[in-house]
């Protein structure tokens, strides 16, 4: 498969790519705690080939919001003297990662990707980012994304557009833009994200990487700015499955001091059954004639491949599906009209010029209309309708019935199934310049939704490339808490079928 | 007050809790510090912050819930509810809207001898905003984040009083239980309770003639007499010469003592509330309600009408003393001793002793003052041996030095002038040295008598009984001026 057309970046060895030293660069985040645990590499020179990496491709893919050149630097100098004197080090010792934006570091600016959050440097880290480090890994910089994670395009960030490293042409996809971007550009190993309703895994797909949404509650969502609190996690991109389980493992975990809805895995984690005693289906609301061809046959392939490794595989129906989407607008806009409150401009963030006469209520008013980008202030008209306006449609009651059904349905579905495989996206990354109709863009959340609205993990993996040679994702759903299982189905496929190393498979219309 | 129409009274209180730590937060709980010191990024409402409910507010809300007889449910839920407004950090207080702790219930009260009742609609946890600190010279406004997020119980009563007494008295009794329950210091000069007051007006037949009009930032019961009573008058006045009154929100003065329309609040606010999707509900066992419920805590009021009974005292002096729990011991240890009447501890202990006590700002039992020095003391005046003012002088050593009232007496020669013959003679001397004033009294200058007493009382190092010296003085003045003891008055 020919990766990354003229206008793309040459990412593979061996294709007149930038030399980044391949023996150790850039490999699995493991392989890489290994070179450097045996001597092989210092953290240094690791950050320093990092640095490289980005100096070379930012230009064309736009994914860093913040550089910590310095501070990246001197960790990795800290963390060598340690290894020096023998000392331990953590699981991700010497590991290059970057945060979406919205993720807070104490002393680094916090974006979100918005002009409302322009110079707010947070004094306090969040409690996921705190576990990364704790694990000696080095903060390289805040990534880009989509205006308070409302967007899934890459478009939508006030700063700058995030351009897929496969193909500069398009989108990165959102609202995780730049994670997803700068781990396919092979800046970085390891990036975290956040995912509402598809944030994570819509780029993922997009990009031709790895991501993960973990269960409701799994990871803690203290410093991760409030969207949708109901749906809202943290969570991996990385470029292999063993490396997002890595990153998995040391943020999961109870936040009793600052997250009540965090829960952490459970000690005994639900078990995990041999391929041969899997059983998958396929939800036919989600591979219906809105699922591009090329998408659809990918994913089809990849079922069959899992027969052929002895899972079962059938189609099944979750009819609430139909609704999901729709439930999963009026309550996201419901609650990011409630956390979006909080921004005035009075204390930190962006204070418009005032004008004499200026009451406060103008003030702002003001500094909200020049603050929020359009998409933020469409979904903050659509909570304020479904509050007040819309009151006695009861909108909102209505989403929640819809998502408890889905909730049931899905449960029960579970029981049978013990995941379930569908397409990421139904499309692959669309050109940036194409003038998205809202209505459409809206309608790709659709495959992602019914994991935010039922708190289950999901992960996204490359599983082929379309005509254009775009990567096409594929989803894998499972019960609550059962993440083991998504990991062990997705690393079997990815054994068999290393998509992102060139070994993919091709998937023309023509094909299906 | 016309006499047409009658006031219907409903009051929010917002009661301030004296947990360790905040609400939702670690930060302390703690009034008076410097601005914006004691807070942290929940309180703050910065981005990326999240609640982490203190459980300690469910053990006191528990409290007045069981003493205000309500309905305690077993799962309650947060609700946010949303404004804008600058000491509001999130753009909305974390509170309890649909599902509150309590539902029901009632407060009982004192008025003019009589046991009252006011019913209870809920009470519900909630947390606190900031405060605004206007500079009217600068025209600048500052705001202090340190009271966000203090915890608050909120308890709403019923409308179901109807003068500005019953509502001055209602809110002192809430203030009251709160204070004896150990839930909250309840000092209304710090802004520890702050009452909301709804008050429309019905004719006597019960006609609902005006609207309900709310009036905030009342803060003290001298508060909600005067407001209750200038709004009542305000709305009549207005009714009876043909205005029409509708819903609104006022803001009471007590400066200008008058209650002013709040700018932008003409419209009803559409709260959004929503249920907290960061916080649990708040889930409380039925054995940890029981518990409370059946825990006989005596209220405020039945210890008042229970010490009124048991030491045949006045009801006003009952209060005094249950007001002031250091008080309250003192007294009743007081009267084990078993020598002295109810009534007379009482009069010495709220009068010169609360004296003594507020001067210098002490409890009983930081004095040298003992409860059985006390009871000794007020057995002595009562038998005569010491007169009033000497014994509040003996008082006054007791309570800085400590000792026995019959020592002190007899060391300072204090013992009550009681020997008709001496204070004879001191009454003889003093009508001969103040001839002009004896004249005045034959020419029926009554005070005279007063003043010759008190030319007595000094004479005698003020130990003369005063009764006596009287009662001698008129004796001798009648003898002596031939005046009919009839026509002294």
């Amino acid at each position: 498969m020919r990766l990354g057309l003229k206008t793309g970046l040459s990412l593979c060895p061996g294709h007149g790519g930038t030399d980044l030293g391949t023996e150790c660069w850039p490999a699995s985040a493991t392989a890489l705690g290994n070179m450097l645990r045996a001597g092989q590499i210092s953290a240094r020179e690791m950050v320093q080939r990092c640095l490289e990496a980005i100096d070379v491709t930012e230009p064309q893919v736009g994914a860093f919001l913040y550089l910590n050149k310095e501070g990246a630097l001197a960790q990795a100098e800290a963390l060598d003297r340690r290894l020096a004197k023998g000392e331990a080090v953590g699981a991700l010792a010497g590991i290059p990662v970057a945060l979406k934006d919205n993720i807070c570091v104490k002393g680094m600016p916090a974006t979100c990707g918005s002009r409302m959050l322009q110079g707010f440097v947070p004094p306090y880290t969040a409690t996921a980012a705190e576990r990364l480090l704790q694990k000696d890994a080095l903060l390289v910089g805040k990534l880009n994304m989509d205006e308070f994670g409302m967007g899934c395009t890459g478009r939508l960030s006030y700063y700058k557009a995030t351009k897929n490293p496969w193909d500069t042409r398009r989108a990165a996809g959102g609202s995780s833009s730049g994670p997803a971007a700068a781990v396919a550009a092979r800046q970085m190993p390891l990036a975290l994200g956040s995912d509402t309703g598809g944030s994570i895994r819509v780029p993922a797909s997009y990009c031709g990487v790895v991501g993960l949404r973990p269960t409701y509650g799994a990871v803690p969502r203290y410093g991760l700015v409030a969207y949708a609190s109901s749906m809202d996690q943290i969570g991996p991109i990385g470029r292999s499955v063993a490396d997002v389980k890595l990153a998995f493992e040391v943020i999961q975990g109870r936040d009793a001091i600052h997250d009540a809805t965090c829960t952490g895995m459970p000690q005994q984690r639900p078990p995990v059954k041999k391929m041969g005693e899997m059983v998958i289906g396929l939800p036919t609301e989600l591979m219906g004639k809105d699922v591009a061809p090329a998408v659809r046959a990918a994913v089809l392939a990849a079922a069959a491949e899992y027969e052929k490794i002895g899972a079962g595989v059938c189609e099944c129906s979750v009819p609430s599906i139909t609704h999901a989407l729709g439930a999963y607008y009026t309550i996201a806009s419901a609650e990011a009209f409630s956390n979006l409150a909080r921004y005035d401009g009075l204390r930190y963030g962006y204070d418009c010029p005032p004008l004499d006469g200026d009451d406060l209520m103008e003030r702002v008013i003001k500094n909200r209309s020049m603050g929020f980008g359009a998409e933020v202030k469409r979904r903050l008209m659509l909570g304020s309708y479904v509050f007040g306006a819309a009151k006695e449609e009861r909108y909102i009651e209505r989403a929640q019935q819809v998502r408890r059904q889905l909730q049931q349905e899905l449960a029960k579905a579970f029981k049978t199934y013990d995941a379930l495989l569908c397409p990421t996206t139904p499309a692959t990354a669309a050109p940036l310049d194409e003038g998205r109709d809202t209505a459409d863009s809206y309608a790709a959340a659709k495959w992602c939704a019914p994991a935010s609205l039922a708190g289950l993990p999901a992960i996204s993996l490359p599983c082929g490339a379309d005509g254009n040679g775009m990567p096409i994702g594929m989803q894998l759903i499972a019960s609550r808490f059962c993440e083991n299982t998504l990991f062990y189905l997705a690393g079997c496929f990815e054994k068999h079928y290393n998509a992102f190393e060139g070994k993919g498979m091709v998937c023309n219309a023509a094909d299906v | 007050m016309l006499p047409m129409f009658e006031p219907v009274i409903g009051m929010e209180v917002h009661i301030e809790l004296s947990t360790n730590s905040k609400l939702f937060c670690g930060c302390p709980n703690l009034y008076g510090e410097p601005p914006n010191t004691l807070c942290c990024p929940v309180c703050m409402g910065l981005p990326g912050a999240l609640p982490v409910f203190n459980r300690r507010a469910v053990d006191y809300a528990l409290r007045i819930g069981a003493a205000l007889h309500c309905n305690i449910h077993n799962v309650s839920e947060f609700d946010r509810k949303h404004y804008f407004y600058p000491d509001l950090p999130k753009g909305y207080q974390i509170t309890q809207q649909l599902y509150p702790l309590c539902t029901g219930g009632y407060l009982e009260y004192r008025k003019e001898g009589k046991t009252k009742k006011v019913r209870i609609n809920r009470i519900h946890i909630e947390e606190d905003a900031g405060k605004l600190l206007h500079d009217e010279q600068r025209g600048t406004t500052m705001v202090d984040y340190n009271r966000c997020g203090v915890p608050l119980i909120e308890i709403v009563t019923e409308p179901d009083m109807h003068s500005p007494q019953d509502a001055r008295l209602v809110l002192e009794a809430i203030a009251q239980s709160a204070r004896y329950l150990g839930i909250s210091h309840a000092r209304m000069h710090e802004g520890n309770i702050r009452a909301d007051v709804n008050i429309s007006i019905r004719d006597l037949n019960g006609n609902a003639d005006g609207e309900r009009i709310e009036l905030k930032n009342i803060n003290s019961g001298s508060a909600v007499f005067d407001a209750v009573t200038y709004e009542v008058r305000r709305q009549t006045q207005l009714l009876k010469t043909g205005g029409a009154l509708f819903t609104q929100t006022r803001r009471w003065d007590a400066v200008k003592r008058k209650s002013m329309e709040m700018r932008g609040k003409e419209k009803l606010e559409e709260y959004a509330y929503y249920a907290d999707e960061d916080l649990e509900n708040i889930v409380i066992t039925s054995n940890a309600i029981r518990e409370a419920t059946m825990c006989e805590c005596v209220t405020p009021l039945q210890k008042m009408l229970d010490i009124m009974n048991r030491y045949s005292i006045a009801e006003e002096q009952a209060k005094m003393l249950c007001d002031d729990e250091s008080l309250l011991s003192f007294f009743e240890e007081v009267m084990t001793q078993g020598t002295i009447s109810g009534a007379a501890a009482v009069k010495w202990m709220v009068g010169p002793l609360f004296e003594l006590l507020h001067e210098s700002d002490v409890a009983p039992d930081e004095t040298m003052l003992s409860p059985q020095a006390f009871s000794q003391l007020i057995a002595l005046v009562s038998e005569g041996e010491l007169s009033y003012t000497a014994g509040k002088a003996v008082l006054k050593e007791l309570a800085e030095k400590g000792g026995w009232p019959k020592e002190i007496m007899q060391r300072q020669g204090l013992r009550q002038m009681d020997d008709d013959a001496q204070l004879a003679g001191i009454v003889q001397y003093v009508l001969d040295e103040n001839k002009r004033a004896v004249e005045d009294y034959c020419n029926g200058k009554d005070n005279a008598l007063d003043f010759l007493a008190g030319r007595c009382m000094k004479k005698s190092g003020g130990r003369a009984n005063p009764a006596a010296i009287k009662r001698m003085l008129t004796d001798m003045l009648c003898r002596d001026a031939k005046v009919q003891p009839e026509s002294i008055v």
